[in-house]
């Protein structure tokens, strides 16, 4: 996702992505210097390539409560050498100011990764 | 009283798109599109949509302030339904693009499925939103907002098996 002022919520993300390229796949991605202000809530990303990456030049992102496990599959993590998927990674400087709170990990690069469950899986409310 | 168009698009031997117009929306879809179908009020899908445009967007807005329902309907592109495309991506081979039209939207529920660039593209637009859409082994991404386009609502989608080793790209 490139641009600004937008918002993702409720959306549910699997299986996407290869692990094999050399620009990383994910189930969420912040790409580019355009993605700022935008809000990341209360989605799942779960057996991606990758679940949610913030890439270098992202400023100012928000990215909380969402639910980011199993990325990538235990398969493809046995199957391919050298493998490097994780759940949640942040490629960017501190000083970028892209900000995560309450998300559920286990796997991280450079974000808090708490692996104790805050909140139900979230899904969108029913009208 | 509805009006019920059908345009023979690109040949006899290619495909039908299906056009029943009436007061409620303004172009009802169904059908087989051979070249970009663009939309220029509010519209449904009232059957499924297989599409053959080749190097374009087989749907793109050509107005603002519309919406397409997909009703419950699939719309289709060209890649394997199983392996997708195989990793090669044709980057304009769009599902569903917003083309530069502001507070344009897409309505599930509804699959955008099988194409070989992303399956929606909002690009140059602000607003706009997608809601309740489900996404599936498209070229690039499931849901892809361009660098251009600002305040988009994605809201209740499902994006799975989207991507390609070329490009940072994935489910949205």
């Amino acid at each position: 996702m490139q641009g600004s002022n937008n918002s993702l919520r409720w959306n549910e993300t699997s299986g996407n992505g290869y692990s094999t390229g050399t620009i990383p796949n994910f189930g969420i991605g912040l790409v580019g210097a355009s993605s700022t202000n935008n809000l990341i809530e209360a989605n799942t990303a779960i057996g991606n390539a990758n679940g949610i990456i913030v890439f270098p030049p992202a400023t100012n992102n928000e990215i909380r409560q969402n639910v980011v496990v199993g990325n990538p599959s235990i398969q493809v993590t046995n199957s391919i050498p050298a493998v490097s998927g994780v759940d949640l990674w942040d490629q960017s400087a501190a000083s970028n100011g892209n900000h995560f709170l309450g998300n559920l990990c286990v796997t991280a690069i450079n974000a808090p990764c708490p692996t104790t469950s805050t909140q139900a899986v979230p899904r969108k409310p029913a009208k | 009283m509805k009006k019920i168009r059908r345009l023979f698009v690109g040949g006899l031997a290619v495909g039908v798109v299906t056009l029943v117009s009436g007061a409620a929306h303004a172009e009802d879809i169904r059908g087989v599109i051979v070249r970009t179908f663009v939309l220029s009020e509010t519209s449904r899908l009232v059957g499924d949509v297989t599409c053959q445009v080749a190097g374009e967007a087989c749907i793109a807005f050509g107005a603002p302030n519309i919406a397409l329902n997909l009703n419950g309907f699939t719309i289709t592109g060209p890649n394997d339904p199983a392996t997708g495309c195989g990793g090669a991506s044709v980057g304009t081979e769009t599902g569903i693009a917003s083309n530069g039209q502001s507070n344009v939207g897409i309505r599930g529920p509804g699959l955008v499925q099988r194409f070989r660039g992303d399956g929606i593209l909002f690009l140059a637009s602000a607003p706009g939103w997608v809601q309740g859409v489900t996404v599936s082994t498209n070229c690039l991404s499931g849901i892809r907002i361009g660098a251009t386009s600002a305040g988009i609502s994605v809201e209740g989608n499902v994006s799975v098996r989207n991507g390609t080793p070329a490009a940072a790209c994935g489910g949205i």
